[in-house]
């Protein structure tokens, strides 16, 4: 017996610590999610980390990981699995084939994804993102507000979450106005501000001055048009009021809070099946806010029959039509 | 509307206009490279070294605007240009030692820029700003008297910020720089053949480092172009592949900055062309008559294309890429 063989003995310890203090479960509700970018982006990720905090302060034992890369998530996902995260949200579409390979790795452990695509598997559930239902009653605002009767939809890509958000956009405005016109783009890039900024600018020489976005370079790239050319743009699922405080108008809230914490119920329930989530307008996960700055350039009519669309979507009395192309 | 929509003056106006400003940053950018290529120093980190020029830049104008230049926020701009100007220099000095005085692959060196420049410009902007919701007071538009009116090109050519009429500027200085002055001809032998150089006298270590330094000065200029002049705005990758768009433009070129500017300008308004297109034709045919991804495709379709017709690779320095070894052979 040498000195080796006593320190690779310690070695041997610690590692076999490091090892097992993980798989210590956590006692309550644990939840975990990764993000594609920053969290303070007042947009899609800054929801997850809003609904996120609000858990924590429920108890929730809450981790986030910010600015995941795609190759890198696979790593991170398994980290938390180790950890003894119950529930696992991947929050962007570019996760699912990291959160579906650790899955089949963790089958004790339960997953979420951002694919809006219906699809899962046995612990792992996809969730909607039903953005046109609140693009409808902003379309009614918007029809109210424009001054040439063409709206603009900038979307990253020509995805259907997108797609049916500007639909169900102009399918509001018409609802008040049936000549309007809807434009819509596609930047071909989630996150170049500059190219989504030429693409409103070259709807705004077409006449376009309100407009709703899909993506937060194709937000960002809008209100510095807008702000440039005039027009209003609408903040991208979180509140983009302080990006352009002269130019959003109207900002469309998601709150994922209620999603996840019924995953979460679910996880400890047992009754986590890999179901597709669906939380729109009904369940208060999506609605619109106003620009308090900017009440003057709405008609109170105009507030009134938004909100009075968003009661109706809510109680059923409205369908908003989901258009996918 | 119809189709004369499209073949309207304004549209055309609009379109050039567009296509200038999306070319601007990249142009800068090119021109940098130039430098560096034709001293036989292959940058391929201007990804980087854009990203962090861009967050230097709109740090440095942010804080002014709120600051100490509070009452003059257009200057506050042309002091955050010389900021990432500056950063761009600290971004080459690493290449340069990297790649001249270690004499790394510059292969690997660059890709290792591009990282470092794409992670350390997030993490700056995160240290330093508390929001990601600022942005900048923009630059005033300069209407030149009396040219300004002629038709068509009076609005494309001289209604534009002071930044346009610098980069025309910058564009003859690199020529002449390159073609006309001693050190450009340094520059150029050192890239063709160091060892003659060195021969006659020059000390290919200090051109190449300078070449590098001023090559990566204007790549940071580039980027603050985009962030500080152009959007008033960072976020992360906000230079989202200019930087590689660069790199295939130097090739156009045939490092040649004139070229350069032939390059920059068709990928720019390839880019303009596609939005407007996309719009027009909604507004015409009430859809997309053409598939948006064709659109998409069309900037890059038409560098392959010039590229193809192109047989640029005698054009390059002859020992682009290659490290210098003294009394090597």
């Amino acid at each position: 017996m040498n000195k080796r063989f006593f320190s690779s003995i310690a070695v041997s310890i610690i590692l076999l610590a490091v090892l097992i203090m993980p798989a210590i479960a956590f006692e309550g509700d644990s939840l975990a999610i990764l993000l594609s970018g920053p969290e303070n982006d007042n947009s899609w990720n800054e929801a997850a980390y809003n609904a996120g905090i609000a858990l924590k302060e429920k108890g929730v034992e809450v981790a986030i990981a910010e600015s995941v890369e795609a190759g890198n998530a696979e790593r991170i996902l398994r980290t938390y699995s180790d950890m003894g995260y119950k529930m696992i949200i991947g929050h962007s579409f570019d996760f699912g084939d990291p959160v579906f390979t650790v899955s089949e790795e963790y089958p004790d452990t339960y997953y979420a994804w951002g694919g809006g695509i219906d699809q899962g598997s046995e612990n792992v559930s996809d969730y909607e993102q039903p953005f046109y239902e609140a693009a409808y009653p902003i379309g009614i605002i918007a029809a109210n507000v424009t001054k040439t009767g063409k709206l603009g939809a900038v979307y990253g890509t020509d995805i259907p979450v997108c797609h049916s958000m500007g639909e169900a956009f102009l399918a509001g405005a018409k609802s008040v106005n049936p000549d309007i016109e809807l434009i819509s783009t596609a930047v071909g890039d989630w996150i170049d501000v500059a190219k989504a900024k030429e693409a409103a600018l070259a709807q705004s020489d077409l006449g376009v001055d309100f407009w709703i976005e899909c993506g937060e370079g194709p937000a960002l790239g809008v209100i510095a048009a807008a702000q440039e050319v005039g027009g209003y743009a609408t903040g991208y699922v979180g509140d983009m009021i302080e990006n352009g405080p002269s130019v959003v108008l109207v900002n469309l809230i998601w709150n994922l809070e209620p999603m996840f914490s019924q995953m979460l119920t679910d996880v400890r329930e047992g009754t986590f099946d890999g179901e597709y989530y669906r939380f729109g307008v009904a369940e208060g996960a999506m609605y619109f806010a106003l620009n308090d700055g900017l009440k003057d350039v709405v008609p109170q009519e105009a507030i009134d029959a938004a909100n009075q669309a968003l009661e109706d979507i809510k109680s059923g009395k409205v369908v908003v039509e989901f258009i996918p192309e | 509307m119809d189709i004369n929509q499209v073949l309207s003056a304004s549209f055309f106006i609009a379109l050039v206009t567009a296509g200038i400003r999306l070319s601007i940053p990249v142009l800068v950018t090119v021109l940098g490279e130039i430098i560096t290529e034709s001293a036989g120093v292959m940058n391929l980190g201007l990804e980087g070294i854009m990203a962090v020029g861009g967050v230097v830049g709109f740090l440095t104008a942010f804080n002014l605007q709120g600051g100490s230049l509070h009452s003059s926020p257009q200057l506050a701009i042309y002091f955050a240009l010389i900021a990432g100007f500056v950063a761009g220099m600290g971004m080459g000095l690493i290449m340069a030692f990297l790649s001249v005085t270690l004499r790394a692959d510059q292969t690997v060196c660059g890709v290792t820029i591009v990282l470092l420049g794409v992670s350390l410009s997030n993490y700056l902007y995160r240290q330093a700003m508390n929001t990601l919701a600022e942005s900048l007071v923009s630059l005033t538009i300069y209407k030149i008297p009396y040219l300004h009116k002629i038709p068509i090109l009076g609005p494309i050519l001289f209604e534009q910020n002071l930044v346009f009429y610098l980069v025309i500027v910058l564009v003859l200085v690199v020529h002449f720089f390159l073609f006309k002055t001693r050190r450009g001809l340094e520059i150029r032998s050192v890239g063709e053949n160091p060892a003659a150089a060195a021969t006659s006298g020059i000390s290919v270590e200090k051109t190449r480092y300078l070449a590098t330094i001023v090559g990566s000065g204007l790549t940071g200029l580039g980027g603050a172009i985009l962030t500080v002049v152009q959007l008033g705005l960072f976020r992360e990758n906000i230079i989202a592949g200019r930087g590689w768009v660069a790199v295939a433009l130097v090739i156009f070129s045939r490092w040649r900055p004139k070229n350069a500017v032939i390059g920059a300008l068709v990928f720019g308004l390839a880019d303009s062309l596609q939005y407007r297109i996309q719009a027009v034709t909604q507004v015409t045919y009430g859809k997309n008559t053409v598939p948006y991804e064709f659109l998409l495709m069309l900037p890059y379709l038409l560098t392959i294309g010039v590229l193809l017709f192109r047989n640029s690779s005698s054009d390059a320095p002859a020992t682009l890429g290659e490290p210098y070894v003294q009394d090597a052979r």
